[in-house]
């Protein structure tokens, strides 16, 4: 059985502008199943360079497939594909929202009838129904943001590119937007890229996240990984139902680190000889009833530290050939 | 199907079903961008309709002379009315084409097409092909209907196959002109990417620069005066359709003036799809 067609798989990607690196030769695997990925890194990580390789805007070296298609020879396949909500304002000027979205659609390949009603439905879905016939030059951030994304839902995209889709809201509109954006994948069957320096919004919607920083891609997987990987330290939560000081002493002397976080909880740090199983077997000898055990779970903005952090930086974006 | 106002981010799909038919090839998608353009210029009565009215008041006199004042003077009558039309063809660069990409950069409108199956070539034939159709309703339509007219009041049918050569000449006049009227202030536009210094360097051009150039002709160097358009253009007409000029003022000769409204058109067009194309690869994703 032949492996199913990646959303994404980059292998090699490079771009330089003149002595430049923007790409030091990305590598990244993006499955179908996947529903919301984060794509993360600080300014100049090369984000927007990956973004217009990816459309096939911007020749590059090495390989790549965007939902099967390679974007040096079908750039105009993977755009008809992909819906594109950028952070900036691209709005027509004149143009009222559903006039707006209709011609969206219609530049994307859809007949016009269809384009004219698919219009209608994405600024329905976008929650802009009463005011889909106001010219949107005159519209609030919070709706200007609402008609970006149905324009760029309006084609059916397979796969949704968001570029900071929360990016000046009012908290309640933030919220409504991510609910909008977390609801999508199951309800339209499409993948989302979200590019966004707000790490609580990834926290909220994606379930897997590509962190570039310095031209290279610094991380690639689930959420989840990314808050238990841990290079260095092995670190967990321990609960017990009395007596913490008693575990403190056993674990410390069995060359492991802790500290008390509250009257019956540690957080431990093993040793390489030492396996968390070992915590519940000292307990038990000295008849301490351990309630939990987990791994310390970082923050998602510990993480994207923890992970820009890492050292290996040597040649990256921006610097020079 | 009615649902409640969505104010909370609630998913209201409208019975969504994925689209499964068929899709126009992105090599179309010119004829879309020309479409939306003619449709952008005829949404207001400023853009085009304002500029219509002029040519269609042209076009009713120039009729009324044809009807009235029937004989041999009709090819010059209808030579001498092609320069009439651009003065509506002037306010419509002025009021939609010298702005048009100008606009179109500031407000992000590149990465509004260049995010989808748009390719540079398509934006730059769609905007020439859009704003050409709107040109050519005034630069073209218009003296083509007084030379039908004129072939429907000629006396004998003789007459009316004589007239022939001139209509050909007021198609010709008026696609040229129409090229240049659509092309340069599309290429000023695209070139400075603002909308005020794009509209007055198509003024400055238009006006005070090609005229001078015109006054200088006339008294130092003949073939300068086709450097200003109207002259250009004028001369094409008149010496075309092998009319005497109503005046014995100098006039540029019929090569120096196909080859200066040539050159800037030529140029013109080739400025304008290098911008695009320059302008296109850096417009998406610019500000993530």
């Amino acid at each position: 059985m032949t492996e199913p067609e990646a959303l994404l798989d980059l292998r090699g990607v490079a771009k330089r502008y003149g002595q430049v690196f923007a790409l030091r030769g990305i590598d990244a695997k993006v499955a179908r199943a996947t529903k919301v990925v984060g794509l993360l890194g600080p300014n100049g990580a090369g984000k927007s360079t990956l973004v217009k390789c990816m459309l096939g805007l911007i020749p590059f070296d090495g390989h790549a497939r965007v939902l099967g298609y390679d974007p040096r020879v079908d750039g105009a396949a993977i755009r008809a594909r992909v819906g594109y909500m950028p952070e900036s304002d691209v709005f027509l000027s004149g143009m009222s929202a559903v006039e707006l979205c209709a011609y969206a659609a219609e530049l994307s390949g859809l007949p016009r009838t269809e384009a004219l009603q698919r219009a209608h439905a994405s600024l329905y879905y976008a929650g802009l129904e009463d005011k889909r016939y106001q010219n949107v030059d005159g519209y609030s951030t919070g709706q200007k943001q609402r008609v970006k994304l149905a324009q760029a839902l309006v084609h059916d995209p397979e796969l949704l590119c968001l570029d900071e889709p929360t990016n000046g809201l009012d908290p309640r509109s933030r919220d409504e937007m991510l609910e909008l954006i977390a609801e999508l994948p199951e309800k339209r069957g499409c993948t989302i890229m979200i590019s966004t320096h707000l790490l609580t919004d990834v926290d909220r919607v994606c379930d897997s996240a590509l962190i570039m920083h310095l031209g290279q891609v610094r991380f690639s997987g689930t959420i989840e990984q990314l808050r238990t990987k841990h290079d260095v330290a092995r670190a967990y939560v321990v609960e017990v139902r009395e007596n913490v000081a008693a575990l403190y002493d056993l674990v410390t002397a069995n060359g492991a680190t802790a500290q008390a976080y509250s009257p019956v909880g540690l957080t431990v740090t093993l040793p390489p000889t030492m396996l968390p199983s070992d915590i519940v077997s000292l307990a038990r000898r000295a008849g301490l009833q351990v309630r939990v055990l987990d791994p310390v779970r970082e923050t998602i903005e510990q993480a994207f530290l923890r992970v820009i952090a890492r050292t290996g930086d040597g040649l990256g974006a921006g610097a020079h050939a | 199907m009615s649902q409640p106002t969505n104010s909370r981010g609630e998913i209201h799909d409208l019975g969504y079903a994925r689209y499964a038919g068929p899709r126009r090839p992105p090599s179309a998608s010119w004829q879309v961008i020309a479409r939306q353009q003619i449709a952008f210029a005829w949404a207001t009565w400023w853009r085009w309709k304002l500029a219509l009215g002029f040519a269609v008041v042209t076009t009713a006199i120039g009729a009324a002379i044809l009807y009235f004042v029937p004989g041999g003077g009709a090819d010059r009558t209808i030579a001498m009315t092609t320069a009439f039309y651009r003065l509506p063809a002037f306010i419509v660069t002025m009021t939609l084409t010298s702005t048009l990409v100008a606009r179109d950069v500031e407000t992000g409108a590149f990465g509004f097409y260049f995010s989808r199956p748009v390719r540079p070539i398509d934006y730059v034939l769609g905007k020439l092909v859009g704003n050409f159709g709107v040109m050519a309703s005034l630069l073209v339509a218009g003296p083509l209907l007084l030379s039908l007219v004129r072939m429907a009041v000629a006396e004998s049918w003789s007459a009316t196959q004589a007239a022939l050569p001139m209509m050909g000449v007021t198609l010709l006049v008026g696609v040229v002109a129409a090229l240049f009227f659509t092309a340069v202030p599309l290429a000023m536009s695209a070139l400075l990417g603002r909308r005020w210094l794009a509209l007055g360097l198509w003024a400055g051009y238009y006006v005070p620069l090609t005229t001078m150039l015109a006054v200088m002709g006339s008294l130092r160097w003949t073939p300068l005066m086709a450097a200003d358009p109207p002259h250009a253009l004028n001369a094409l007409a008149f010496r075309l359709g092998g009319i005497k000029f109503p005046s014995n003022d100098p006039h540029p000769s019929l090569e120096a003036s196909g080859i200066a409204l040539a050159v800037v058109t030529l140029a013109a067009l080739v400025a304008f799809a290098a911008m695009v194309m320059r302008r296109g690869s850096s417009s998406v994703g610019a500000s993530s």
